[in-house]
């Protein structure tokens, strides 16, 4: 989908990291300006890589164009985009303080009272060593500092990795405050798609380097159906994968304009967690 | 691998609503709120904010929700003050709810009837004799 409103674009990038590791492949996606858009897909799919050509940090793609507000990302002013992800500094001399300092530079927007509100809601003071701190809380320290940066694009690669389901549940309270008050463009990846799948608009769903699907939430789980009854009935559908059995019954995924009315099964909604399953395959895996 | 159905947070719909367009869930919830009387007419209702952080909904759903109440006259806007319940709002969502009433809760339970050879007859001599009971 492509629009004048579009943030960040990437048109056809392809990237490899060389001894035939093919990270994207045709990433054709746009982000929209002051849109939530969630990026999903298997471990390996590419969500990382296509964060990191975003922040600039993957600056030989092979192919394609990446832009933000239409200017291209190796000449964008720094502090445009903010990549929260799990290769942050963790020197056993950095103080979050010290973290804090370096991203009040580079991002003029930055908000040190709401920084140290956020830490002090998870239990977390500027003094600590990031090294010093649990997986969980180092998550949580780099999450609120990328949502105090405020950049216009912020890059949120698996956010809540390692913190309990409170502390969760107050990052995600926090990034509908943060969009509330300051609206962004915000791309988070995730795993625990059931929990989050609220806070998205739309969603882009990586499938071994390439897009799988690029739709509001709502329109992309609607369009797909659960589909249980006899393992006859339902092998005769385009399934998305091959249907699960239980005894004689089975159970299968598929696009609901593909269910002929007539056939006789029990239908159901969709989640999007199940549904990026169904949509993807694991990288390496014979499929 | 099972997983929940709903795209929403739980909580927030009643059953029959979860399958809906999460911004049609928040329209339904503050319009439950006011049938119940919950939220009475006249009253402020929570902002879109407040409402999104609540629920860990995104702020544009929240107001598409809320955008959608305010369009069919439920709810309006006083600017800088904040979203009211429409005087008169109340009876005007229960008519809607009658009208919805059959396609909502009948044809689920008919289509169950149906499944375990209940005719439609049966079904109106259980529901009498149910609220006989209640009496």
């Amino acid at each position: 989908m492509t629009s004048d409103t579009a943030a960040v674009r990437l048109a056809g990038v392809d990237l490899s990291y060389g001894k035939g590791t093919t990270a994207l492949t045709g990433v054709t996606v746009d982000f929209q300006d002051e849109t939530i858009v969630g990026l999903i897909g298997r471990n390996g799919a590419g969500k990382s890589s296509l964060m990191r050509v975003v922040a600039a940090r993957e600056p030989r793609i092979q192919r394609g164009r990446v832009t933000v507000f239409g200017v291209s990302v190796l000449k964008s002013p720094a502090g445009t985009v903010h990549l929260c992800g799990e290769k942050w500094p963790s020197s056993r001399e950095l103080r979050l303080c010290d973290l804090m300092r370096h991203l009040r530079r580079v991002h003029d927007r930055f908000d040190e009272p709401r920084a140290v509100e956020l830490l002090t809601a998870f239990g977390i003071t500027l003094r600590r060593y990031a090294a010093s701190l649990s997986r969980g809380q180092r998550s949580a320290a780099y999450a609120s500092l990328a949502l105090a940066s405020r950049a216009s694009i912020t890059l949120l690669d698996e956010p809540q990795l390692g913190m309990d389901a409170p502390s969760r549940a107050l990052l995600y309270q926090a990034i509908v405050e943060e969009q509330a008050l300051l609206p962004r463009t915000m791309v988070m990846s995730t795993h625990l798609i059931n929990e989050t799948a609220g806070l998205f608009e739309r969603v882009v769903v990586l499938d071994r380097g390439r897009v799988a699907a690029d739709a509001p939430v709502d329109e992309l789980c609607a369009s797909y159906v659960r589909v249980e009854g006899q393992f006859e009935v339902v092998s005769q559908l385009p399934t998305l994968q091959p249907p699960e059995r239980l005894g004689t019954t089975a159970r299968a995924i598929v696009k609901r304009d593909k269910v002929p009315a007539s056939t006789n099964a029990h239908l159901s909604a969709v989640s999007l967690q199940e549904l990026s399953s169904a949509l993807t395959t694991t990288p390496g895996r014979q499929s | 691998m099972v997983s929940y159905s709903t795209n929403g947070p739980a909580g927030l719909a009643a059953s029959t609503d979860v399958e809906l367009p999460l911004f049609q869930q928040v329209a339904r919830r503050i319009s439950d709120d006011i049938v119940s009387g919950v939220l009475p007419e006249g009253s402020q209702v929570p902002s879109t904010t407040e409402f999104a952080v609540h629920w860990s909904i995104n702020p544009a759903t929240a107001l598409k929700g809320i955008s959608q109440l305010v369009d069919d006259g439920v709810l309006f806007k006083q600017r800088g003050i904040g979203m009211f319940v429409v005087d008169g709002a109340r009876e005007r969502l229960l008519a809607q709810r009658r009208a919805d009433f059959a396609q909502r809760f009948l044809s689920p339970l008919l289509a169950e009837a149906a499944r375990i050879g209940l005719t439609p007859t049966e079904v109106a001599h259980l529901i009498l004799e149910e609220t006989d009971n209640d009496e």
